[in-house]
């Protein structure tokens, strides 16, 4: 009961913060967040594309564009930091050996998530999530977990890889 | 959050289970007097504000540890000066375990 009413206080933010953390990995990575950021990045592509025609006018349209592009580089940066800490910190020599594909397959990913930054082709994004499939596959096949694709159940539909967990 | 000269804070992490559990909140009082086995609340230069046990105290400053395994070892926090030492602490509310 004391702890929440302290929770209480937390939350109006005038509780302050002592750090105890540990000096090791948490070790729980995941590659669905670079997945999501992907499929993000065609999705910002395909509302770029539209043009923001429902805008009544040109400064909307272009404040529109603006925040699109904007979020188009954030996105493709998160797949660019969510794979590279997979691959820094998770691949290490064992795991590499099994999977000596992985370096060549971090390198396309960082290539095509600038690419998709410095243009807006719908080619470059659907590769984009292609490379952040198979990286995704790898990584279950380390957890021994097999893998299926479905079509995603939300704009824009690409097929992605999800683990079987069950 | 001071009150009545108390300090309270919120513990951020597993490296003083089972002692402090994470997400607890721990109450500390000002010291100048910390001593071996005291968990207290430190500035540390490098690692801001944190909370661990005091392994030693000596001429050349005081050690401090954490109680997991895992924590960062005393050899990397060096050591701080007795005035790097914010309060001790003297009460600890724990994560109401039956709601989680």
């Amino acid at each position: 009961m004391l702890h929440s009413i302290f929770n209480r206080l937390d939350a109006l933010g005038v509780i302050g913060r002592a750090s105890a953390h540990c000096d090791i990995p948490c070790g729980v990575y995941d590659p669905a967040p670079a997945l999501i950021a992907a499929v993000s990045v065609a999705r910002l592509m395909d509302i770029m594309h539209q043009g923001g025609a429902d805008k009544a006018s040109d400064v909307e349209r272009a404040n529109f564009i603006a925040r699109c592009t904007l979020r188009k580089e954030e996105e493709a940066e998160k797949v660019k930091h969510e794979i590279r800490v997979i691959w820094g910190d998770y691949f290490k020599a064992p795991l590499i050996e099994k999977h000596p594909e992985i370096h060549a397959l971090t390198h396309a990913i960082m290539q095509k998530a600038s690419a998709c930054k410095q243009e807006a082709h719908r080619s470059d994004a659907e590769e984009l999530v292609e490379l952040v499939n198979r990286f995704a596959k790898i990584f279950w096949t380390t957890k021994g977990r097999t893998t299926h694709r479905v079509a995603a159940p939300f704009p824009p539909e690409l097929s992605i890889v999800y683990p079987d967990l069950g | 959050m001071n009150l009545f000269g108390l300090r309270i804070m919120r513990v951020e992490g597993a490296s003083m289970e089972p002692l402090v559990p994470a997400d607890s909140f721990a109450v500390f009082r000002p010291t100048r007097r910390a001593k071996p086995g005291d968990v207290v609340l430190v500035d540390h230069p490098r690692f801001g504000r944190i909370v661990k046990s005091i392994r030693d105290v000596d001429a050349d400053g005081i050690s401090l540890s954490g109680q997991s395994k895992f924590s960062v070892s005393t050899a990397r926090l060096g050591k701080v000066r007795p005035d790097r030492v914010i309060g001790k602490m003297i009460h600890l509310i724990p994560p109401d375990l039956a709601k989680s």
